[in-house]
């Protein structure tokens, strides 16, 4: 049977049909180096997937725990000054990065785009 | 079925959570067959294939964790490559004609629409082959794109001679069922 001829139904393909079918069917490769680049291109890319958001979370959180708490110290030591920026950079970077991360995670189930 | 179907779930979940070993059995497993399917789906065409080839894989990374496992891990990257292959030809208007035909000329190649007959049936036996257990699958390609003999297709499968004989014989049978089917075992 040649392979561009339908194949006619419940009857058994011979071995010099199957070999006419599998042969030509698994025979195209990729060069070596395509391949080699695209699995090292993957795993770039699966790392960039799963960037720690729970680390980068757990820190912001810290960032802030720690600049209310500076806040709350005397003005006269500076350190309120310090608070008060860690909070207001909290205040604008968190939701931003929420954002990032939501639109990151809506493209990556944007199946068969 | 069911187990295979949750093993390519558990691989792709694993592989989306960025489990190295997952991504690279991932690879190891799909990523030539792939290339063989979308191969044939251009009509042979190698340097667009390994253009598509890439971009469809770096999709379906993307879209790893998407998977649900409702149909073969396979059959879904076939359907993404199905997409890709379709921007393609919308992108360059429609499906690439060759020469006109000169009948003065006796090698003058093979139909156009055969020829995409036959791309379509390859993919349908890359995509039927890729359905298959791996002992079914290796033993057929042994067999039949390598043209190993029986006492071949034995050795490398680690098996007795009769072992691999009739492991042959349900794996023709296997194959023929799917792909009559439509290469959905």
């Amino acid at each position: 049977m040649n392979a561009s001829e339908p194949t006619p139904p419940g009857r058994e393909l011979s071995d010099a049909e199957l070999e006419n079918l599998i042969g030509p069917a698994v025979a195209p490769r990729p060069s070596p180096a395509r391949r080699a680049a695209l699995l090292a291109r993957l795993q770039n890319r699966l790392e960039e997937n799963t960037f720690p958001e729970g680390i980068l979370a757990a820190l912001a959180v810290l960032l802030l725990a720690g600049g209310l708490l500076a806040l709350a110290q005397p003005a006269e030591s500076g350190l309120a000054l310090l608070g008060g920026l860690m909070v207001g950079f909290n205040l604008l970077a968190l939701p931003l990065a929420a954002l990032t991360i939501i639109a990151r995670r809506r493209s990556n189930h944007a199946n068969l785009d | 079925m069911n187990t295979e179907l949750e093993a390519e779930r558990t691989l792709a979940r694993k592989a989306a959570a960025g489990d190295p070993q997952a991504l690279q059995d991932f690879f190891d497993r799909y990523a030539d067959p792939l290339y063989a399917f979308i191969h044939h789906q251009l009509d042979g065409d190698a340097a667009d294939a390994e253009d598509l080839w890439q971009e469809t894989l770096l999709a379906a990374v993307r879209s790893l964790g998407s998977y649900r496992g409702e149909s073969r891990l396979f059959t879904w990257l076939c359907a993404l490559a199905r997409f890709k292959v379709a921007d393609f030809y919308r992108q360059r208007g429609r499906r690439p004609q060759p020469a006109p035909l000169d009948e003065e000329t006796p090698d003058a190649g093979p139909h156009p629409e055969a020829a995409a007959v036959r791309g379509e049936t390859l993919a349908r036996v890359v995509e039927t082959l890729a359905g298959l257990p791996p002992d079914y699958r290796t033993a057929l390609v042994a067999r039949y794109a390598e043209g190993r003999s029986v006492a071949d297709v034995a050795r490398v499968l680690d098996r007795s001679y009769k072992a691999a004989e009739s492991l042959l014989a349900r794996a023709k049978s296997a194959f023929q069922q799917a792909f009559t089917a439509g290469g959905k075992p």
